[in-house]
């Protein structure tokens, strides 16, 4: 399972992005970050769907960013 | 995802981050759009829901979102009262721990001032009048 998730620039910062990265790498096979002009895009493989995960990665994104200013 | 859109010039931003992380234990929660022109919560159930309770969730959001806007315009009208205070709080903890500190920065003020010529040795006039004193 391939997988894209993008944040817009103006509401997630890359600190916070980059951090749920460390804590969901062991969850997956591979995340890799890619930084575009007005999005960060996350691209998630695993072998099984992880659909639940992903969903909790977005929230977990959106709470560093609120508790870390 | 189901979305809600709003209006950053009604809802400021640290407004509706302030909602969405009081709804995060119950819902799958993403933010886009642009921040000054319109925002999109969208938003997910963790759990399978009914649509009278996926209205009644936007309700709830809504009065959340009120009551953080508040929060935040309140918090902003009273930031420079909230910090003289705690200013003042450390201040003088700080002159009963280290009151020779504060005298030598106290000192180092008054100087500066003098210095920069806001501080001016004054006198009252037979008139009644403050004015400068006259170097001897």
């Amino acid at each position: 399972m391939i997988k894209k998730i993008s944040f817009r620039k103006t509401f997630y910062k890359e600190k916070a992005v980059k951090k749920a990265i460390q804590i969901f790498k062991p969850l997956f096979e591979k995340i890799s970050f890619k930084k575009e002009r007005n999005y960060f895009f996350v691209i998630f493989q695993s072998k099984k769907p992880k659909e639940k995960l992903l969903k909790e990665f977005l929230n977990y994104v959106l709470a560093l960013v609120q508790t870390e200013k | 995802m189901r979305k809600i859109r709003l209006n950053p010039k009604i809802y400021p931003l640290e407004a509706i981050y302030l909602a969405c992380y009081t709804f995060l234990d119950r819902f799958y929660i993403k933010l886009d759009g642009d921040p000054k022109k319109e925002v999109f919560v969208f938003f997910e159930p963790k759990k399978r829901i009914s649509q009278k309770k996926i209205e009644k969730f936007k309700r709830e959001f809504e009065k959340e979102l009120l009551h953080s806007t508040i929060r935040v315009m309140v918090s902003k009208q009273n930031k420079k009262l909230r910090e003289g205070i705690v200013l003042t709080a450390l201040k003088s903890a700080l002159l009963r721990t280290h009151p020779a500190l504060i005298e030598s920065k106290i000192r180092m003020e008054v100087e500066r001032k003098r210095k920069s010529g806001f501080l001016v040795p004054w006198r009252v006039n037979k008139r009644g009048f403050v004015v400068p004193k006259k170097n001897d």
